[in-house]
Parts: structure tokens; C-alpha cells; sequence
């Protein structure tokens, strides 16, 4: 038996009428693990998310808490406390009832309660605000006490639902910091829903990438950003630029007229999709000796501060982004070359025909 | 009601008048809707307030008749009261909180009395309950005599039931169903969760609903006119000090007293409830999330409840229907046309409510749509006067409203009493705060930013408001005609004073005709007015297309 998995998901299948929402998912978390689970809206996460929770019931597959099966037992039988989107804070209650209400449901004793809860609240840095009301506190606040109500009940697997998709940007990032900060002190077993690719990246110890209710890969952050498994991944997670390659007969790939070597195992006259990263391409104006050279038309240009990112177009009327890093003052313009390392490219799998 | 921003924010009485005298039409316009106001809500509420003499006033107060009045009325309509949402909140939570069979029959059953005149429930427990009732008399063969309080008690929580249900089924469905998911994975479930989550956050709307429906027990007259035998209650003895001992300014004074509780309560609705209600507080409904929290035992007690309840309603609905076709039910079975004719082919009384009816609502939607469009949108001094004034007659008494147009309007040159006219003119005061409700929330889901982008396409306010605001409101419009029909065809109260031997009403003419014992031509005429209303109600629908369903009411 594989050691220290804390929840694992046996080929889950859910419908919703007739949309199949969930297609035989397969995943496993460990102990203390940061997992994410990434993907545009409708892809899914939160419908498994909620499934986990025990909000809905899969028609197909297993659930598993500690090895035991749980799909069966209702919501309020697991311990995996969630932050809502939306936070449901309960409105009636204050700040310190709204974080005691579970451990008051499990008829905590009241000296282990008060205390547990003061750790929590002192915890999400919410001293002094025991006695006012959800509508009394700003939105920073409330996504504080939502996250301190989860905490004090020691979950089993703690489940966070795009818990700052309510809040601004500055604060967004400070809280993710903060969030991280607890989790690894901690070591608490986390799900983390979110489309926010940045979130992702930052925070994860393992990233599931969903789409269409289909895993299209489970990873760290480099290795889904540099490593994707499909052009899915490749497009959604950065900005990047796929490529159609065309096999060749020395194990090298072309690309229009150029040819260079691949990490990938290639056969001849087939077709595959590739990825490259803008940052990793410069722009020259001649061809550079030992690196891919390219020639494209500089079609417009965006000056974004430490960058800036040039539109272009090669021969074959195909788009291209890249990203200069350190610009300076020097903008260019007309036709140069894309230059770029052989080994930046990153051949993901055979197109399909 | 909340100021919106509308665009441009100004402050101050006195720049608000500037700017309205640069519109003459729209100014042109709040003073006529003023003056009417003036004329017919708050002249016949001051006339009705100067007839009677000190005199009466003390008479009132210390007769110990009027004290008995007094103490009935506020002991049946609590009783009731209690009773109705109690049902109320028992059905509402079952059809919102279990997965029970026969769900929407249910809900359809629980609404068919408020499609119904609201002397339905007193003529049906007469004819069940009586003293010559199908049951106590022809099944149970027992000799008792149900009329008082006790059959009060029990018709009013029937004709009561279907508002609380409404009320709190709204309530409920406003939780959102977040915070219950919330104490779920906080391990809270079954009785708990319901106590420390659902419960508390009904409660103020619950608190509202309980007020609502108190108010209209309290203002009820049919019940207690039919069922209610010697135990007097406020509107009925108004109404027979007016119509019985003549005494017109006695009547006046008890009407005035039934409107001081309605009032607080009015006044206790928008001033307090409103601003302490959770409702406003809730996150996004999840689709395809049930909140189902009752467990099979408790889910399969809630559908007894309901079923029971739904027996008593079809029975009461049934009986009508049996009486109106049958020679003699309970002694002769056989099927006849007989009474229909008499009650309803006969008689130009469903006529004459149909045409009332079908004028008020047509005036009530106009009405509630301009004076919204105004409060809602415009800003000007007398504007929460405005406001208040549109949702004020909601409060009042039915009795009250029909007893202050006979003193005002007695008397050339606004001579009234005996037309069509002054029937009408009630009807509206008692409608205009529904359509005018119906039309403000409507208005207020519309974003002023929309009629911003018409006027910024070039469009006038006349355009906008035709080509923009109206097909937008033209459900709840709808929704609101056919309420404000609905409600004119079935009140009772309203009329009761208002009515003339040359323009009689088909409500009022179900309650004589049941008072003086022709009860198989009473539910005819029963029968001929739900059947009324469902054929027009049939007719808007098929004219306006909409998909309007009444059972959302």
C-alpha cells in the first residue's frame, strides 16, 4: 500500500442530466500536500471539489479519506471544512460563534473551545474582533474569519473554493503568501480550487489541470509549465507559442526550413504539436550560429515595462509572440529573425490527424 | 425604500425643485397623481375621522359590548394567526427542504383558495360544519353547532394558510443555501442545523409573515359574517351598526380602531423588519444543489402533513362544486343545472364583477408603473410622501376604505354612492399597492445604466421608457394584473359597503345568498367566478404570451 495518502479518488464519474461533468478522475493527495486544482470555468473543479465535501454524490468511483470510502457519508459525517467562495459566514452570528460553530456541533468542552478558538482567530490575525458581526467587517475580514471557521475544526483535508476571487489584487497576493505560510506550518492536507493560473503557480505542491471534466495533467508548477503533457496545458498555464513539427529522419524535427534536434523520441513524416515559452525566443536581426533562427515580420508591439512583447509573423503567415526581457529604449521594427535554443522547445505529443 | 443612485446625485429640497421646474411634464404630472391622492386617499380617511362626535369616541371605549368586540377580534385573529403559520411554515418547509412525492400537486392544492372568493371557506364549512353540514349532520349525524369562535378558528387558519405559505416559502427560499452547506461541513445536520441556521435566519421574515397575515384576520369580514355566529368581531360590527342599527358614525369609529393595529403593523413592516432582515445577505444559488436536510422519517411526517392539509382544501373546494350541481347534496344526488343558471347564467352580478375587476386592474398596473417609474427613478421633494401614500391602503382595512368612500362621496358635487364608480375606486385603493410593489421591484432590477445607454443613443425619456422599460417590466406587469384581477373578483370586504341594489357584486351576492340559506345557488355562483377568473386568466396569457404561471403568485 503507497504510504501517507490521505484522500484518493478512484475513477469518478458524475452527470448532471446528461452532461457528463466529471470524467473518470483518478488522483491521489498526500499528507500535508498543497494540491490545486486549475482550470477555466465549467472544467469542473468545483464540482469535484463539492464531491469531496460530500455536496454532491458521484454516480461513478470511489472516495477515499484515510483509506476509508466516503463517498456515501453525508457532508456533515466527514471532517473536511471548506472555505466558501462566497465565504457563508453565517449572518446572524458573531465572528467568535461563527468560528465555534463547528466545534460546538461536536459538543467541544467550553475551556478547550474558547481556547481553540482564540488560537484560530489569533492565527488569521482577528484579535479584537470576537464580537462583531459578518456585515461589520470588510471583505479582507470575512474571507479571514471564513478561513479561521475551517482551521479550528483540524480537517482532515481542508478545502478552499476560489477563496480570494472576492478580494483586490494587492491583497489577493499578500493573503496567498499568508495562506502558504499556515498551510506548511501546519502541515495540513489542502485542495485548492481556483482558474487563477498565478495562484496556482504560486502556491501548489502539485497542480491538477482540469478541463471538460478531464485531467489533462497532474504536476508540480515546473513541471506543468515547462513539461505539458497537452497543448491544452501548454496554451492555458503562461502565454505560449505552439508549433505544428514535422518529424525527421535523423531524429531532428523541421519547422519550415529549419531543422534542429528534440527531446522527444520522433518519427519520420509525423506530425507534432510543440511549445515555446515567448521569453525563451530574442529577436535578432541576423541568424544566430548553434541556435534555431526563424525568419519573421514584426507585425505590432506592446512596451509593458520590463518587457516588451513583439507580434510576428514568419513566413507561413503563422503568429508568434516574444517577449524581450530588459528592453531598454530599443524597439524594433521590421523583418529580423526569431532566435531561440534548440532545447527550449518542448515537443508535447503527436498531432492528432 | 433605499435611494439608488440615478445617475446624477443631487441633494437638497431645493435643487431638487429646480430641476423639476425645468421639466413641465413631469411636474405636470406629480401634481395630478397629488391631487388624486388628496382627493381619494387622504380626504375620505379625514372625513372618516370628523363624522363621528366625542361621544361615539367614548361610547367606544367604554361600552362593554365594544370592549368584547374588541378583545374578540384580537383573540381570533391571533389564534388564527398562530394556527396559519404554523401550517404555513410546516408546508412551506416540507415543499422547500424534502424530496416528498406529489411536491408540486401539493403546492398547486395549497394555492387554489387563494383563486377563490373569500367567502369559499366560510360557505364550505357552513355546508360541511353546519347545522344541517354533509358531515356533522348527514355523516356524523351530530347535532352541534360549530358557529363561533371555534369554527372562526378553523376557517380562518384554512383561508389564512395559503398567505402563509406564500410569505414563508419566499422567505425560505431567499436563504441562501450556502450557509446551510456551510454548517453541513461543519458537522451540523438535522434538528441542529435547523435551529441554529435556518430558523434563525427565517426568523425575521417569518416575524413579517406573521404580521401580514395578521393584519388580514384581523380585517377579515367573511369568515366571521358566515361562521362566526354571535362572536363579533370589529368589521363585522361596523358593519352592523351600519346596515343594522343605522348608525353610520358608530361604524365609522370601530373601522378607525381596526385600522390603528394594521397601521402599527405597517409601520413596524417598513420601518423595522425591512432593515433588519438577513436576506440581502446571500451568496449565489448553486444549480443542481438540493438542500435536502429532512431524513426519510421526518420527510415522510412532513408528507402526511401536507397530505392532510391538501384533503381538507380539495374537500372545501369539492363541496362547493357538489353543492352547486347536485338537487340537494347529502339528501338527492341528482345532477342539475339548475342552480347554475339561477346563480350565474341569470344574474348580471359576475358580470358586473368582471367588468369591475378587469378596470381595476388595468388602472392598478397603469397606476403602480407611473407612480414607480417616478419614486424609482426621478427625484423630487415629496417623494417618500409619494411612496408612503402607494403603500399605505395595503394596510387599511377593506371595511375601513369602503366605509371612508360612502362619507366622502355622499354628496354632489362628488356624488359616488350607487355607481359602478365608487366600486371601482375602492377596488383601486385596495390594489394600487400591490401593482405599485410589483412595478418598483420590477424597476429596480432594470440598471438605470440601461436607460442611460438609450438616452446616450439618442433616445427621449417618452422612447426609453416605451422601447426599453416596459418590455422589460411586461412580466411583472402582467403578474400584476392578473393579481390585482384576481383579488377584486374574490374580496368581500371592499365592497361590502360600496355595492348598490342596482350594482351588485358576485362576492356579495354568495354571502346573502348563503346567509339566508340558498347555499346550492351560492356555490353556483362560487363556481361561476373561479371558473371566470380561470377563462380570463387563460385569455391574458394567450394575449400577452408570457409565461407567467399563476400558481408562482
Amino acid at each position: 500500500m503507497m504510504a501517507e495518502s490521505v484522500l484518493q479518488l478512484k475513477g469518478i464519474n458524475k452527470y448532471f442530466g446528461k452532461n457528463h461533468v466529471i470524467k473518470n478522475v483518478d488522483l491521489q493527495i498526500e499528507k500535508g500536500e498543497f494540491v490545486t486544482f486549475l482550470g477555466p470555468s465549467g472544467c469542473g473543479k468545483t464540482t469535484l471539489l463539492r464531491m469531496i465535501a460530500g455536496f454532491y454524490e458521484p454516480d461513478e468511483g470511489e472516495i477515499l479519506l484515510n483509506g476509508k470510502r466516503i463517498e456515501k457519508i453525508p457532508p456533515y459525517g466527514r471532517n473536511t471544512a471548506m472555505v466558501f467562495q462566497e465565504y457563508a459566514l453565517f449572518p446572524h452570528m458573531t465572528v467568535f460563534d461563527n468560528v465555534a460553530y463547528g466545534l460546538k456541533v461536536k459538543k467541544t468542552a467550553a475551556a478547550d473551545l474558547a481556547k481553540r478558538v482564540a488560537a484560530a482567530l489569533e492565527l488569521m490575525q482577528l484579535q479584537g474582533m470576537e464580537r462583531r458581526f459578518p456585515n461589520q467587517l470588510s471583505g479582507g475580514q470575512q474571507q479571514r474569519v471564513a478561513v479561521a471557521r475551517a482551521l479550528v475544526m483540524d480537517p482532515e483535508v481542508l478545502l478552499l473554493d476560489e477563496p480570494l476571487s472576492n478580494l483586490d489584487a494587492k491583497l489577493r497576493e499578500s493573503v496567498r503568501v499568508e495562506l502558504r505560510e499556515i498551510q506548511q506550518k501546519m502541515g495540513l492536507s489542502t485542495i485548492y480550487v481556483t482558474h487563477d493560473q498565478s495562484e496556482a503557480l504560486s502556491m501548489s505542491d502539485k497542480i491538477v489541470v482540469l478541463k471538460d471534466g478531464v485531467i489533462h495533467q497532474i504536476g508540480t508548477a515546473q513541471e506543468i509549465y515547462f513539461e505539458p503533457k497537452t497543448p491544452f496545458v501548454a496554451d492555458f498555464i503562461g502565454t505560449t507559442n505552439l508549433l505544428t513539427l514535422v518529424g525527421g529522419d535523423d531524429g531532428a524535427v523541421h519547422y519550415r526550413d529549419t531543422s534542429f534536434p528534440t527531446n522527444k523520441e520522433v518519427h519520420s513524416g509525423l506530425s507534432y504539436s510543440a511549445s515555446i515559452r515567448p521569453e525563451c525566443i530574442k529577436l535578432a536581426p541576423a541568424p544566430v550560429e548553434g541556435k534555431v533562427s526563424v525568419p519573421v515580420h514584426i507585425e505590432n508591439r506592446m512596451f509593458l515595462g520590463e518587457k516588451v512583447r513583439y507580434f510576428v509573423k514568419d513566413k507561413g503567415n503563422k503568429p508568434w509572440i516574444v517577449d524581450m526581457f530588459d528592453p531598454g529604449r530599443q524597439i524594433l521594427d521590421g523583418d529580423v529573425y526569431a532566435v531561440f535554443p534548440a532545447e527550449k522547445v518542448w515537443v508535447i505529443q503527436e498531432e492528432s490527424v | 425604500m433605499k435611494d439608488q443612485s440615478v445617475g446624477h446625485e443631487h441633494k437638497g429640497w431645493s435643487t431638487e425643485l429646480k430641476l423639476l421646474l425645468r421639466e413641465p411634464p413631469l411636474l405636470a404630472s406629480i401634481l395630478v397623481l397629488f391631487l388624486l391622492f388628496g382627493l381619494f386617499i387622504i380626504y375620505p380617511f379625514v372625513k372618516i375621522l370628523l363624522v363621528p362626535d366625542s361621544a361615539h369616541w367614548i361610547r367606544a371605549l367604554t361600552a362593554k359590548e365594544f370592549i368584547e368586540v374588541f378583545s374578540h377580534t384580537l383573540f381570533s385573529s391571533l389564534v388564527a394567526t398562530t394556527t396559519a403559520i404554523i401550517f404555513g411554515f410546516i408546508f412551506a418547509y416540507a415543499v422547500n427542504y424534502t424530496n416528498m412525492p406529489c411536491k408540486r400537486f401539493f403546492q398547486i392544492v395549497a394555492l387554489l383558495p387563494t383563486m377563490a372568493p373569500s367567502v369559499v371557506t366560510g360557505l364550505a364549512f357552513i355546508m360541511l360544519f353546519g347545522r344541517r353540514g354533509f358531515i356533522t349532520w348527514h355523516v356524523l349525524h351530530l347535532q352541534t353547532d360549530l358557529y363561533g369562535p371555534v369554527g372562526l378558528w378553523v376557517a380562518q387558519t384554512i383561508a389564512f394558510f395559503p398567505l402563509a405559505y406564500i410569505t414563508i416559502s419566499g422567505v425560505l427560499k431567499s436563504i441562501s443555501p450556502n450557509l446551510e452547506l456551510a454548517a453541513q461541513n461543519l458537522g451540523a445536520r438535522g434538528w441542529y442545523l435547523f435551529r441554529t441556521v435556518t430558523l434563525r435566519l427565517a426568523t425575521p421574515g417569518l416575524a413579517s409573515a406573521f404580521l401580514l397575515v395578521g393584519i388580514n384576520s384581523l380585517a377579515d369580514f367573511g369568515n366571521p359574517m358566515l361562521v362566526g355566529g354571535n362572536y363579533h368581531v370589529l368589521a363585522t360590527e361596523a358593519y352592523t351598526q351600519v346596515t343594522g342599527a343605522w348608525d353610520l358614525p358608530m361604524g365609522a369609529v370601530l373601522s378607525v380602531f381596526l385600522v390603528i393595529p394594521t397601521l402599527l403593523v405597517f409601520f413596524v413592516q417598513r420601518y423595522y423588519l425591512e432593515k433588519n432582515s438577513y436576506v440581502t445577505v446571500t451568496g449565489k444559488p448553486v444549480a443542481g444543489l438540493i438542500r435536502v436536510t429532512a431524513g426519510p422519517a421526518a420527510t415522510w411526517c412532513f408528507f402526511a402533513f401536507c397530505a392532510l392539509l391538501c384533503t381538507a382544501i380539495l374537500m372545501i373546494i369539492g363541496v362547493v362544486f357538489l353543492f352547486a350541481f347536485t338537487v340537494a347534496f347529502g339528501a338527492d344526488y341528482t345532477f342539475t343545472l339548475q342552480y347554475f343558471r339561477e346563480g350565474v347564467v341569470q344574474s348580471n352580478v359576475l358580470m358586473h364583477s368582471w367588468s369591475a375587476a378587469m378596470i381595476t386592474a388595468a388602472t392598478t398596473t397603469v397606476l403602480g408603473i407611473a407612480l414607480a417609474f417616478l419614486t424609482v427613478r426621478k427625484r423630487f421633494p415629496g417623494r417618500t410622501i409619494m411612496d408612503f401614500l402607494a403603500m399605505l391602503p395595503v394596510s387599511l382595512p377593506g371595511t375601513f376604505i369602503g366605509l371612508a368612500l360612502i362619507l366622502a362621496f355622499n354628496e354632489a358635487p362628488l356624488e359616488l354612492t350607487g355607481t359602478m364608480a365608487i366600486i371601482v375606486l375602492g377596488m383601486t385603493l385596495r390594489q394600487l399597492p400591490v401593482g405599485y410593489r410589483q412595478a418598483v421591484a420590477g424597476l429596480k432590477q432594470i440598471d438605470a445604466s440601461m436607460e442611460q445607454a438609450s438616452a446616450n443613443l439618442g433616445a427621449n425619456s417618452f422612447t426609453t421608457f416605451r422601447k426599453i422599460i416596459l418590455p422589460m417590466l411586461k412580466n411583472s406587469l402582467s403578474v400584476s394584473f392578473v393579481y390585482a384581477f384576481m383579488r377584486s373578483m374574490n374580496t368581500l370586504s371592499t365592497v361590502i359597503f360600496l355595492v348598490s341594489p342596482e350594482w351588485n357584486l358576485a362576492s356579495i351576492n354568495i354571502m346573502s345568498l348563503a346567509d339566508q340559506g340558498f347555499l346550492p345557488t351560492a356555490s353556483a355562483t362560487a363556481v361561476g367566478m373561479m371558473l371566470t377568473i380561470y377563462i380570463t386568466f387563460g385569455i391574458v396569457k394567450l394575449i400577452l404570451r408570457d409565461k407567467i404561471n399563476i400558481f408562482d403568485l
